[in-house]
């Protein structure tokens, strides 16, 4: 620890700005868990932490390792870190938990125990036809009844038990399948992102003297959205606290735990914060007090949120019944914006959440089409995933946005910029064995690549592509690469395009001033906001869902962890809104097929009302 | 001087292959290159370069802000007034080749007219903008991120020096250099990483200290050394002629005596050290490796090759050198190694004969936008463009400022006139304390003359009686004026109340009213024709007293004829001095004394005896006369009146009273008060007030 406690001008400035609780949440000593609510600054917070860790508790030679649910989050925490005039480089690692294990535990100290170096593997992602062929082969030995494409996030739920060694009390043929998994994967020497953070876990378990020199290392380790990470990670993190005294700051709201089908609960970070200090950030700075409420109702359980203090107003929660199926629904949503849109609320600080594909969507996007509406449809689940996809949306992003800095503070996401592509672009060429082009001639390309258009409406988003794909040999890249996961992403990132008819703006990652609504997911909507938040189709069987029963012929009751999830999901997404949540709820539904489902008014949407008109 | 010769040092003829290609006449583009930087206006393009500068707490600079800053820059200034410091502040932000632990300032690199000093804080701030690269795609990926500026599109990059803060934001309570860090940053908001950009762009200073001829010397120093590695000839000529310089070597080693010479020294190191020393001596004059064949290319500065570098005179030393650095920095660009190198060249009139700083400089001033210079030499200020000066100069508060004429919107005439006035006078209106502006030769000898008679040298501290051949005082004051470089200033001119007719005219105070601002000029002028109409009654004392206001120090008639009631009988020995006849003395004399005795009609006769010896000799005459002779009886009278203002009248407005009073004493008051002026802007004290201001002093 150095003497004196200095630290740069801004990052002090930084955390002067901090209420008590965020700046407690920065500068204690020790474990800590940061039970972060909906807009209470929580990756402010978290940054301005790992900034005051680096600059004041940590040694010069040793770092903080920060692991996050997402390899933006983790970019977001180093580029906001830089705008704090802290440049870490190798103090600092910021990445996913996959590959953070790969990059600091396996990499380094695999072949030291005698264990197989990831470098001597094959990677293979969980959305390759490879990998589902050995979940098919696995489900075949172990005698699991179910088709393996649909029990995906059930197999992985499994699988993390098992990979902590939580077997369950009953015999579970899933547990067996992923047993033999891995078998089959290591026969074949392929590694997978689980895996990668279960031999990790080994790893660490058996070899105290590898985990202290990991603590060695990262005598600092912060974890952002840990209620969505999982057992493995839990453990892990148990591991390196008891057995190398790392110190543990975990982030999170039990609250946003929308990723339960994958195994998260929030009982981890409950369980964490038994034996760790706890910081509970109370100060919403998004919501209005009459919003922040109702989402408690929906809870179900009291928290001492609150509004900004001295706020003036309390936000609206506007319940809107509509007589009539999800059409009807549709055409309400439809008026509702154009109405805002009127009362001079930018498009773009309105959004409408939708749970997931079906008949709710299907109305939604006619009734807007037919109204001429201009939105974003972020269909992220349809665009392909990797380093290529991504990569051609932040040349996208940086199309759209045009010289940065820009002129105004137009954007909560940085934008990445012209040299951090070329970058980017280079390491992907070397990594698919291609001939290194010069610097300055990839830095040229890209600057008349992604030159902005003016009229981004008009411009020809598949001439851009194309032209992006050809000059820069992308597809070539792609093929090239180790990574499976890319070999036809750019075949599949175009043909996508095409068949959603989809612009530039639209493949573009987060929230760009475009002058259009938004229409996404509840689980894609979390960690961001928007002034007017509009979540239709509250009606029992659409949120909650309901599944059809093939035997029963019925849609029902949903099971109590879904139920759960889906509440959680509703927390979220009312908890996005700024000013004004409207909530369009009614008795009955259609399917796709015309049946007409009355299971009644959403659960949810009964709590709100409960709570809006007591007694 | 002939042109520089590349080759093989070797006896000429032996290796004659093939050219060098080095040598080869430059391709078609880099011809295009070298002509085209200058398009037909005549501005500067095709290079990035500097738009703005802001320096805080550096060194000579508590607060300098220089924009626009022009291209091809011609920073001016007197020795210690900070040139160096300027570069070196950009040197901060934008060379490569300072170490970082240089950027980590010492107490002695705070200005010292700033507020607060080092030990309770401070902040050094330098931003410097970068434009003229829109379209220059490389360039804008480099700068992305960087962006201040849409249009023009500009770069900005923020060096910030800064102490370390305790979590409350308060300072540690005495400050070491441990307790600051420093960054460079960028864009708007300066909070993007800067530091990257100066392997892109970056900025090299050719020092004041430079040793031409032993830099190009040395291998290791030369930058011909880069030249020749980025364009290394193929592998087969190179080892071809390393075959063949061995091949002579050898022949050359094979001649008895040098052979002799090479078996005595094996002889007496085999004796000395036993054979286990592993020394096997040889003759030659290039190494046979080919990769080391490059590193014996000298550079000879006669086709013959007979005369080194080092036979070249200093001067021509330092032009080959500067040329190979332009060059070094052309090839550097070509080869993309940086985009582009700004070139900042310390006193490059050192070694120089004037006619050669003129030349090499109106040439490389007009043709290389991201050259600047800092210099002490008027003949390089003097073909400089206008808007390219920059001069500094310490303000009243210590701190050195930046005066530049880049923002002034001259029109091109004027421009093109100012230039070439500048460029006759060898510039001495930018290295002046201080000037008077006169109309003609007469005044040029008088004024100083009659200074010095009055114990102020303007020459001693740095004033100059500049002559601008006419009445046209406007482009002048433009120049020297609070819109450009604010170099204090009067203008003395005739009252010229007729013309030859003797019609009433008044021009002296229609000039004044040319250099009044617009609202005051034309009430200005209205009273000036209602002076006009009154005709012989009229009084200029109150208008002419007016435009002292705005400087101008109009007198009520002519020189001559203003002085002579003080210079009466020096201006008669100063006609006595010319070969004329004894009865026209006695005709000038007889004018003279009547005109000082107030008789108007002596003038004719007084002015036209003056212009048959001709106004200028009469002039140089009467000026040594003038410094002959003891004035003190004057300025004890001038003491007086000083004296009695300076006890009676309160404080804020006694410099104008002064001012005013010397004005309205005598017909030369107009004289006596302009001295006065620019006495106290440049000695901070007057001129009759000298006694008590330097005893404060001292």
């Amino acid at each position: 620890m150095t003497s004196r406690p200095l630290m740069r001008r801004v990052l002090a400035a930084e955390i002067e700005e901090l209420n008590d609780e965020q700046r407690e949440a920065v500068t204690y000593r020790g474990n800590l868990v940061v039970l972060a609510g909906p807009g209470s600054g929580k990756t402010r917070t978290l940054v301005a932490r790992v900034g005051y860790l680096l600059e004041t508790q940590v040694e010069f030679h040793r770092g903080v390792a920060t692991i996050t649910y997402t390899n933006h989050a983790a970019r977001e925490i180093v580029d906001r870190l830089g705008r704090l005039g802290i440049k870490p480089g190798k103090r600092l690692a910021s990445s996913t938990l996959h590959s953070w294990c790969l990059a600091h535990v396996l990499r380094p100290y695999s072949a030291l125990v005698n264990r197989t170096s990831p470098d001597d593997l094959i990677i293979v992602d969980d959305k390759t036809k490879e990998w589902m062929g050995i979940l098919e082969q696995s489900f075949a030995r172990a005698g699991v009844m179910a088709i393996p494409r649909y029990e995906k996030p059930a197999f992985t739920r499994a699988r993390r038990r098992h990979a902590v060694g939580d077997a369950g009390d009953v015999h579970d043929p899933m547990i067996d399948a992923s047993v033999v998994f891995d078998q089959l994967m290591d026969e074949r020497g392929w590694i997978d992102f689980d895996m990668m953070i279960s031999r990790s876990l080994s790893l660490l378990q058996d070899f105290p003297d590898i985990a202290s020199l990991v603590a060695s290392k990262f005598p600092h380790v912060v974890v952002d959205e840990y209620q969505d990470l999982g057992p493995v990670l839990h453990s892990l993190v148990r591991v390196l606290d008891r057995s190398a005294h790392v110190r543990i700051s975990a982030f999170g709201d039990p609250d946003q735990t929308v990723m339960g089908f994958t195994g998260a609960d929030p009982k981890y970070l409950q369980e964490l914060k038994e034996t760790f200090h706890s910081v509970s950030l109370k100060v919403n700075y998004r919501s209005g007090q009459a919003i922040i409420a109702a989402s408690h109702a929906v809870l179900k359980e009291a928290r001492d949120h609150e509004a900004r203090p001295g706020r003036g107003d309390a936000g609206v929660i506007e319940p809107i019944y509509v007589d009539g199926g999800l059409w009807a629904h549709a055409e309400v949503v439809a008026r509702k914006i154009l109405q805002l849109v009127v009362s001079g609320i930018p498009a773009h600080e309105i959004a409408v959440l939708y749970p997931r594909k079906g008949p709710l969507l299907t109305s939604l996007l006619s009734k807007f089409a037919e109204y001429g509406l201009d939105f974003v449809h972020e269909k992220d689940e349809k665009l392909p995933e990797g380093e290529m996809a991504d990569f051609i949306r932040a040349c996208a992003a940086r199309t759209v946005s045009g010289y940065q800095p820009p002129e105004i503070d137009s954007i909560a996401d940085e934008v990445r910029t012209l040299g951090d592509l070329a970058h980017q672009y280079a390491s992907m060429r070397r990594e698919a064995g291609l001939l290194e082009l010069p610097r300055r001639e990839v830095d040229a390309a890209m600057a008349r690549l992604l030159q902005s258009a003016p009229d981004e409406g008009q411009r020809d988003f598949l001439t851009w592509f194309d032209e992006l794909v050809n000059d820069l040999e992308l597809d070539l890249v792609a093929r090239r690469s180790p990574r499976r996961l890319n070999a036809e992403s750019v075949a599949d990132f175009r043909e996508c395009c095409i068949n959603h008819d989809l612009k530039l703006t639209d493949i573009v990652v987060g929230a760009l001033r475009t002058g259009r609504f938004t229409l996404t997911t509840y689980h894609a909507a979390k960690g961001r906001e928007w002034q007017v938040v509009i979540l239709p189709g509250l009606v029992d069987g659409i949120m909650p869902g309901r599944f059809w029963d093939r035997k029963r012929k019925t849609f029902p009751e949903p099971p109590p962890d879904r139920l759960a999830q889906d509440r959680l999901a509703f927390y979220v997404g009312l908890t996005r809104a700024k000013a004004a949540a409207v909530l369009v709820y009614g008795e009955f539904w259609e399917t796709d097929w015309g049946t007409r489902n009355t299971l009644g008014v959403s659960r949810f949407m009964l709590d709100v009302l409960a709570h809006l008109s007591p007694g | 001087m002939p042109g520089p010769e590349v080759s093989v040092k070797s006896p000429s003829g032996c290796l004659r292959t093939e050219a060098p290609k080095f040598h080869g006449s430059p391709s078609p583009a880099r011809l295009a290159a070298l002509t085209c930087y200058a398009d037909f206006h005549g501005r500067v393009r095709n290079h990035m370069r500097i738009s703005r500068v802001l320096i805080e707490n550096y060194r000579n600079f508590r607060c300098l802000e220089i924009d626009p800053f022009p291209p091809a820059a011609v920073i001016v200034g007197e020795n210690g007034v900070g040139k160096s410091n300027f570069l070196r502040a950009l040197r901060l932000v934008l060379d490569p080749d300072l170490p970082d632990s240089a950027r980590a300032l010492r107490p002695e690199d705070i200005c010292d007219f700033s507020e607060g000093s080092y030990e309770t804080g401070i902040t050094v701030k330098i931003e410097v903008d970068i434009t003229d690269f829109a379209g220059n795609q490389k360039a804008e990926a480099a700068f992305d991120g960087c962006f201040s500026e849409r249009k023009p599109l500009t770069a900005r990059l923020t060096y910030l020096f800064e102490p370390l803060v305790k979590m409350d934001g308060q300072r540690p309570d005495s400050l070491t250099p441990d307790d600051y860090t420093w960054d460079i940053w960028a864009g708007i908001k300066a909070d993007r990483d800067g530091k990257r950009i100066r392997r892109d762009v970056n900025f090299t200073v050719l020092p004041a200290m430079r040793d031409a001829v032993s830099d190009l010397s040395r291998w290791r120093d030369s930058p011909l050394q880069e030249l020749l590695d980025a364009r290394k000839p193929n592998k087969v000529a190179l080892a071809g002629t390393a075959k063949r310089v061995s091949e002579a070597m050898d022949l050359l080693a094979g001649e008895p005596e040098i052979a002799q010479l090479a078996s005595d020294l094996s002889g007496r190191l085999i004796a000395m050290a036993g054979s286990r020393v592993d020394i096997n001596p040889k003759l030659g004059f290039a190494s046979s490796d080919p990769d080391r064949l490059l590193r014996s290319i000298r550079l000879f500065v006669d086709q013959e090759r007979t005369r080194s570098v080092a036979d070249a005179s200093t001067g021509n030393a330092n032009i080959l050198y500067l040329a190979l650095l332009l060059e070094r920095a052309a090839s550097r660009r070509d080869s993309d190694a940086v985009l582009d190198t700004i070139l900042g060249v310390e006193e490059p009139e050192a070694h120089l004969h004037p006619v050669l700083q003129r030349q090499v400089f109106s040439y490389l001033l007009r043709h290389e936008s991201s050259l600047m210079v800092t210099t002490h030499s008027p003949h390089i200020a003097a073909v400089s463009r206008l808007d390219s000066l920059v001069l500094l100069r310490p303000s009243k508060d210590g701190a050195t400022q930046a005066t530049f004429t880049a923002s002034t919107d001259f029109d091109s005439k004027l421009k093109a006139d100012l230039e070439r006035y500048l460029d006759v006078s060898r510039a001495e209106l930018l290295f002046c304390s201080g000037a008077i502006l006169v109309e003609g030769i007469a005044e040029v000898y008088l004024v100083p003359a009659l200074a010095k008679a009055l114990g102020f040298d303007l020459d001693a501290h740095g004033v100059v009686v500049a002559n601008i051949t006419g009445t046209d005082f406007h482009p002048f004051r433009q120049l020297l004026g609070p819109g450009a470089l604010r170099v204090p200033h009067v203008i003395i001119t005739d009252g010229d109340p007729t013309n030859k007719e003797g019609k009433y005219i008044h021009l002296g105070l229609r000039r004044a009213a040319k250099l009044m601002e617009s609202g005051n000029a034309v009430d200005f002028s209205r009273r000036v024709d209602e002076v006009l109409a009154a005709g012989e009654q009229a009084n200029t004392s109150t208008l002419r007293a007016e435009a002292v206001e705005v400087g101008v120090f109009i007198g009520p008639k002519t020189l001559e004829v203003d002085l002579a009631p003080l210079l009466v009988e020096l201006m008669i020995a100063a006609h006595a001095d010319f070969d004329v006849s004894d009865p026209l003395k006695a005709a000038f004399e007889q004018a003279t004394r009547g005109l000082v005795g107030g008789d108007q009609t002596h003038c004719e006769e007084f002015l036209r005896r003056i212009d048959s010896v001709s106004k200028g000799r009469f002039a140089q005459r009467l000026s040594s006369h003038v410094e002959k002779t003891d004035f003190s009886h004057f300025i004890s009278r001038m003491e007086a009146i000083v004296a009695s203002i300076m006890s009676s009248h309160s404080e804020h407005d006694k410099d104008r009273l002064v001012t005013m009073s010397l004005f309205s004493q005598s017909t030369f008051g107009h004289l006596i008060s302009a001295l006065d002026s620019i006495s106290r802007a440049v000695r901070q004290h007057g001129l009759f007030d000298a006694k008590s201001a330097e005893g404060g002093v001292s």
